[in-house]
């Protein structure tokens, strides 16, 4: 047992030289997905870290879309919907909003860290922001290293 | 509990409900055994006591009678949880209110060498709920059968030690709940009896797609576990029901209270069934709830 945990942290250890984070990003049509396509417009670049997901909106997004994510080999996700105020649907992002403040809750409760889980509000207008916030996260899961959990 | 058998009687004998749902003793006292009375001769039968654990608002989803219910003040908070979202109108059932000043612990009974309960029911046997109850008298009945009891100075906190056990680091609690988890033979009793788990499709059933393998081999039963807290975060009335019925002692309200704990702290105060004007969390927002997470 002994032997077998100091093999798993040596590992941990040689598979963080080179590693690059897979972040799966569950983004909103009707703003951060919009957002994004403005970044690609104006040529500005950003980590290809993450994956993008099209959901209508950050209020659809399933907790066990979280933890799927998680499970099959993301190391941390991201969800990012409307500023409060602007979604599509009026309140999609406010109920988003509290379903992943207890998400996050429920990972540190059950050891998971909950920065693997970020949120952003990111209109489709911000191209430049949305860039800025996929180096942000990038390089908090980074940090935080591979993912081993469940 | 004369007052108790007279009411039950009354009520199936002017027909004003089908079945009186209670309990009566069984062969293992202080046990004692869910009832179902449909004739009035029946209602003899009936008791309550310290022995009368069990959270008998589960039978009532689903019935297909009208029935009356004997429930304790902390169980009635299920049926506030269930009307809030629209499980259960509060007048499809009659709700018989007692007084209860506390209930058995099984398994502290059974680790303390009893085979049968001292005549007083003390702390040290009484369930940890008991502990900390503030609802020893059923709120919200249409009868209330008994003596009502005189308010009970709690002897621990609702959340006392949580902090300090979930300040350990994120491994350290990783490594513990798989652990626990793994003892976890998917028997599924804990959802079975949980008076809030009435999903007829259960996403732990459904295989198209599959979220939540079945088999316990893996991190499986922690992913099951997770989703379970995640069920009843913001809902789970803390009635211990899923504790008592696990076969292998998975202390499973530790992680239940948790979020219970840090949902009070967010949402102003929400406890699960306390006011049926404030919704459950998550079925709810407010412009101003915290957001210092998002970027
Ligand atoms: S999760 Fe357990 S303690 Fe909570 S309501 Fe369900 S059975 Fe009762
Ligand atoms: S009752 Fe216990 S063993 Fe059965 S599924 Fe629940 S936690 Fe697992
Ligand atoms: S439509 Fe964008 S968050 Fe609801």
């Amino acid at each position: 047992m002994a032997d077998a945990e100091t093999t798993a942290k040596t590992k941990k250890k040689a598979d963080r030289t080179g590693f690059e984070p897979h972040i799966i990003g569950f983004l909103c049509n009707w703003c951060t997905y919009a957002g994004a396509d403005l970044a690609g417009t104006s040529r500005i670049g950003y980590p290809t870290n993450i994956k993008a997901v099209r959901v209508p909106c950050s209020g659809r997004v399933d907790a066990m879309y979280v933890i799927n994510a998680l499970k099959n080999g993301a190391d941390g996700v991201l969800v990012s919907g409307c500023h409060p105020g602007d979604c599509h649907y009026n309140q999609g992002n406010y109920y988003a909003r509290r379903r992943f403040m207890i998400l996050r809750e429920i990972f540190s409760a059950m050891g998971i860290n909950p920065e693997r889980l970020q949120m952003s509000w990111c209109s489709a207008a911000e191209g430049a922001k949305w860039a800025q916030i996929v180096a942000q996260v990038t390089e908090k899961i980074r940090e935080l290293g591979p993912f081993e959990g469940i | 509990m004369e007052q108790l058998i007279q009411e039950a009687k009354k009520l199936l004998e002017e027909n004003k409900v089908d079945v009186v749902i209670g309990y009566r003793s069984s062969p293992l006292p202080p046990f004692t055994r869910p009832a179902f009375i449909r004739r009035p001769e029946d209602c003899e039968q009936l008791v309550f006591n310290c022995g009368s654990v069990y959270n008998l608002t589960r039978y009532l989803i689903g019935l297909g009678e009208k029935p009356a219910i004997v429930v304790k003040g902390c169980e009635q908070r299920g049926l506030v949880v269930l009307e809030q979202e629209n499980m259960l109108p509060r007048d499809s059932y009659l709700l018989i209110g007692v007084g209860c000043s506390g209930q058995v612990d099984e398994r502290k009974l059974r680790e303390g060498g009893f085979d049968r309960l001292p005549e007083q029911l003390s702390d040290e046997l009484m369930a940890d709920k008991c502990l900390y109850c503030d609802q020893h008298n059923t709120p919200d009945a249409d009868i209330f059968v008994g003596d009502e009891v005189e308010s009970v100075e709690p002897r621990t906190e609702r959340y006392a030690g949580l902090d300090e056990f979930f300040a350990q680091d994120y491994e350290e609690l990783y490594h513990h709940w798989t652990e626990v988890f793994s003892r976890c033979i998917r028997c599924y009793a804990c959802r079975n009896i949980c008076p809030l788990c009435y999903c007829e499709q259960c996403i732990s059933y459904v295989n198209m797609p599959q979220w939540l393998p079945r088999s316990v081999a893996d991190n499986n039963n922690y992913l099951f576990h997770m989703r379970r807290v995640l069920c009843m975060a913001g809902r789970c009335i803390d009635c211990g029901e899923c504790e008592r019925a696990c076969p292998v002692d998975i202390p499973l309200r530790t992680l239940y209270k948790r979020i219970a704990q840090k949902i009070e702290g967010f949402f102003y105060g929400y406890r699960a069934g306390n006011n049926r004007e404030q919704l459950p969390p998550l079925q709810d927002f407010n412009k101003d709830d915290s957001a210092d997470f998002i970027l």
